[in-house]
């Protein structure tokens, strides 16, 4: 401090005369100043700062919006890693270059590749379209700290992961033994040495009966037993994971992929899933996935309408969609079985590399390329579900924006998204361009809602950042991080918030001002410089017991250390505690 | 002297050694190193660190056709920064030996961490009279008693996948007479890649019937942390290094042929020679310069930087076979006297001088 000044040396800034969609605060596009200290929104400066030392950027005809948050992509982990040396083709021919000036200037980094981009250009994209804030959405115990130190070269964004734990056979052996208080301890502890926000349910015991019995490829209900696993069902891992969120107070509810991902007549144990977690919170994820009804034929159909209804009655769930697109994607995933069973399906035919990696006894992962075509019925219909979904959610709080980043489509998709669901317009030329039997069985072209920029801003920063249980995320009230997108909305030629008239796809896809932690990343439309990012980890008081169980579990059936396990406490110390 | 009392001696655990025993030859300590400062010779002689990084980056700027090569010699922490480098000297990158241990280029890859094959209950063993089992294949043995022994070469593989064709995953679970619900395929490293293949192509085959998953067992005395050197690079630069490298001359990761093949061309005029083990001097040899970065100066080299490499004792990481990531220190926060790894403070010296 100098006399009684706030400190010359903390950055300042003022965003004047820009419409704010701040739907937290119930702002809808009211002309408001943003005031940014020291990397936090403040209501106000301190009558004590000095005119001249605050910064100004006049946002002018622009909209402006809290950064966006991702809550379900996969941009580090082995596995991702695995898909990066996968897509090599890809990876030489999407190559981002610095000239040297720039990179001694700003510390930029050069890179590779669009559906799975390198660390360092995963943070320069993700930023250039206004996300400050992304959640790798599946990561194994063992490869925490593989995450961790990717995300350490992924700038620009605070990240954090979700932990697998479902299918880990010492949690299964818990639930087995009817041992809760154990599961809950057990998954305490795996959050709290690995650094993890959330945890993670796929394929409840679906994954851990195909490791326990080749033949059990698929779970047929959440009731079915656990191949080797005596009375353990997937209902009981569901209860156990929702327990356990509840219990250790995590930020974010059980985060699930439900089991029967991409099988027709899936909207049954979606629905099961639902009832069986009835009264509690969860995260459903991807749910376009999991939103097939099944024909007389055996042909996919939408059920999109039915689990729609649920959620519209169940405040207490959210859902992100995993948006199909078309063209390039990787499957990714760590539902084994399924990714074997669509290799054998498609990929075989089709001579798909495929890869699929058990880890540790903790889970697995597969991973196939695969390409939509809007050719095709079922390509066609995953993608309309997904827009269904959101198009007709009551509440955009509970049905939020994903691609399932890459597995429905890059993130780079997210604007072409939007402005789909901003405009009928836009839809109706994507639907004249889609498989004409998929459109007839679903109900997006007698959808006529076109959704505002408030909405909008709901699906991508407010609704997600809530629904992580980040409080200072994805609004711009007093105290949140000052982590703002600026929009021009000269770009989509419309003055007005919402409807068919604008170029929202380019609005959205060319922030002109992306500020992280206070500091301004992106100026008029070009990335600056890289700032790094918050690792956020969930705050979980694990016991005794917990480290008792993880000892065991390492002395009995570890192939290294439990030592070496997870991360240090001098490295959970310097992320930051959600 | 005892294991335990030689453990003790280098000051560390009986778990560490366990753990690093399975990602290198031999367990070294950094020993009586009380600062964490690299040691430097210049054209043979003891020189200052900064003296030497100056020469060197002055090497660099002035090479046409640079590369680091080797890159398994250092830490996760120390391959970051020579990546960096690459990227700031337009140099390439060039990790030795070659052979990706989880053989990235395959089309059908059906594998699995340590850890997972440990819990099979049936273990298919290649047959090579010549080799000795190394350490990871001991533990699967003492874990997977139960053993089905077969010959390695393709011809015989290629007719084994046409017996399960035939008859399904007896041909092979039908060997014991014990229930067999997960097999392991344990890989020497050195096997023909097409055999590999073919391996992996049979465990996805039996899937259906069987759990199989097929793992690449390393060389350890020559590997090393290649593995992190290798995830480290393509999460970087978003490029495989499978069967060769990557180029930065015009700024950006580009894909590269091997070491061996450049270096043999005369493609290469200054090595930055960062393996575990040195250039073989046939290759060495090649090279107009030389820089080392090592455990032991090298006289030959232009330049030469002695760290502890990947020894005990060092606040940094190193990656297993398979992915796990292993601190070289029983305890990593600062507090607790483990050293850093000095190879990344010279490194990052060196990139400011280049830049």
């Amino acid at each position: 401090m100098l006399c009684g000044y706030v400190d010359l040396m903390s950055e300042m800034l003022r965003i004047t005369n820009g419409r704010v969609y701040d739907p937290a605060n119930g702002i809808d596009g009211a002309v408001r100043d943003i005031c940014i200290v020291d990397g936090r929104i403040v209501a106000k400066f301190d009558d004590a700062v000095r005119p001249g030392s605050v910064r100004t950027i006049d946002a002018t005809g622009m909209v402006i919006m809290p950064g966006g948050v991702d809550i379900h992509c996969h941009i580090a982990s082995a596995s991702v890693n695995r898909a990066r040396a996968m897509l090599g083709e890809e990876h030489a021919t999407h190559v981002h270059k610095c000239s040297k000036r720039c990179e001694a200037a700003s510390g930029l980094r050069a890179g590779t590749g669009h559906l799975t981009p390198s660390t360092f250009l995963t943070g320069y994209r993700y930023a250039a379209l206004g996300y400050t804030t992304a959640i790798d959405a599946a990561v194994s115990p063992t490869g925490a700290r593989q995450t961790h130190l990717e995300l350490d070269d992924t700038p620009n964004l605070d990240a954090g992961f979700f932990l697998l734990v479902a299918n880990h056979a010492k949690l299964i052996e818990l639930i087995g033994r009817n041992d809760e208080e154990g599961a809950i301890a057990f998954i305490a502890q795996l959050v709290h040495r690995t650094g993890a926000l959330g945890v993670k349910v796929v394929n409840p015991g679906g994954v851990a009966s195909w490791r326990a019995d080749a033949t059990q490829h698929l779970v047929s209900t959440i009731d079915s037993p656990v191949a080797g696993a005596g009375n353990v069902t997937a209902r009981r891992i569901l209860h156990t994971a929702a327990a356990a969120a509840e219990r250790l107070q995590l930020p974010h509810p059980p985060h699930v992929h439900c089991n029967r991902l991409g099988l027709p007549g899936n909207v049954a144990t979606t629905l099961d899933t639902l009832a069986a977690l009835a009264g509690r919170r969860v995260h459903l994820t991807h749910l376009q996935f999991h939103s097939y009804g099944e024909s007389d034929k055996g042909e996919f159909t939408s059920e999109a309408g039915r689990l729609v209804n649920y959620i519209d009655a169940h405040p207490l769930v959210t859902a992100d969609v995993g948006q199909v697109m078309f063209g390039s994607a990787m499957t990714l995933t760590a539902d084994t079985p399924l990714e074997y069973v669509l290799w054998q399906i498609t990929g075989r035919r089709a001579s798909s590399p495929y890869v699929s990696i058990e880890s540790e006894l903790e889970t697995g992962c597969g991973l196939m390329p695969i390409e939509y075509s809007d050719k095709n019925y079922l390509h066609s219909l995953q993608w309309a579900i997904g827009l269904e979904l959101m198009l007709t959610a009551k509440n955009p709080w509970q049905m939020l924006l994903s691609t399932d980043h890459p597995n429905g489509g890059s993130f780079l998709t997210y604007p072409r998204i939007i402005a789909a669901l901003m405009s009928k317009t836009i839809r109706d030329e994507q639907i004249a361009r889609a498989n004409p039997r998929a459109m007839r069985n679903c109900r997006l072209r007698d959808l006529t809602r076109e959704m505002t920029l408030s909405e909008v801003a709901i699906l991508t920063r407010s609704g997600p950042a809530r629904a992580l249980g980040l409080t200072h995320k994805g609004h711009l009230g007093a105290g949140a991080d000052a982590d703002i997108t600026v929009y021009d909305q000269g770009l989509a030629g419309s003055s007005s918030g919402c409807g068919g008239g604008g170029d929202w796809q380019k609005m959205f896809e060319s922030p002109r001002y992306v500020i992280k932690g206070g500091k301004t990343i992106v100026s008029d439309g070009e990335l600056r410089e890289a700032a790094s990012g918050l690792r956020l980890r969930a705050k979980v008081d694990a016991d005794e017991r917990g480290e008792r169980e993880v000892r065991d579990w390492f002395d009995s059936h570890g192939s290294y250390s439990v030592t070496q396990f997870g991360m240090h406490p001098f490295e959970r110390e310097r992320m930051k505690e959600v | 002297m005892t294991q335990a009392t030689r453990d003790n001696a280098i000051g560390i655990s009986d778990e560490l050694r366990r753990d690093l025993a399975l990602v290198l030859p031999e367990v070294r300590a950094v020993g009586g190193m009380k600062r964490a400062e690299a040691q430097a010779w210049v054209g043979g002689r003891a020189a200052s660190v900064e003296d030497a990084v100056t020469y060197a980056a002055e090497l660099l700027r002035g090479s046409a056709a640079p590369a680091i090569v080797g890159l398994n010699g250092l830490t996760l922490e120390a391959v970051r920064e020579a990546v960096a480098l690459a990227e700031a000297a337009r140099a390439r990158l060039l990790p030795m030996p070659l052979g990706d241990p989880l053989s990235m280029r395959m089309s059908v890859t059906q594998a699995a961490t340590l850890g997972h094959a440990m819990s099979a209950d049936l273990r298919v063993v290649i047959q090579d009279g010549a080799r000795k089992a190394n350490a990871i294949e001991a533990l699967i043995a003492e874990r997977v008693p139960n053993a089905l022994f077969m010959p390695g070469d393709l011809g015989a593989l290629l007719q084994l996948r046409a017996t399960v064709r035939e008859q399904g995953a007896a041909a092979i679970t039908s060997t014991t007479a014990l229930p067999v619900k997960h097999v392991v395929i344990p890989l020497p490293a050195d096997t023909d890649p097409r055999v590999i293949g073919q391996w992996h192509r049979l465990a996805a085959d039996l899937q259906r019937a069987v759990r199989v998953s097929a793992i690449t067992v390393p060389d350890l005395t020559k590997v090393a942390n290649l593995r992190g050197a290798l995830e480290v690079i393509t999460w970087q630069t978003g490029l495989s290094c499978a069967t060769g490298g990557v180029d930065f001359a015009d700024g950006a990761p580009r894909p590269s042929a091997a070491a061996a093949t450049l270096i043999q061309r005369g493609g290469i005029d200054l090595a930055v020679d960062t393996g575990w083990r040195p250039l073989p001097v046939e290759l060495a040899s090649q090279c107009a310069h030389r820089i080392r970065i090592g455990i032991e100066a090298d006289a030959s080299a232009d330049v030469s930087f002695v760290t502890p490499g990947l020894a005990a004792g060092l606040r940094a990481r190193v990656m297993r076979f398979d992915g796990v990531i292993l601190w070289l220190c029983d305890d990593p926060a600062p507090a607790a006297g483990a050293v850093d790894d000095p190879a990344v403070s010279l490194l990052r010296r060196w990139i400011d001088e280049v830049r």
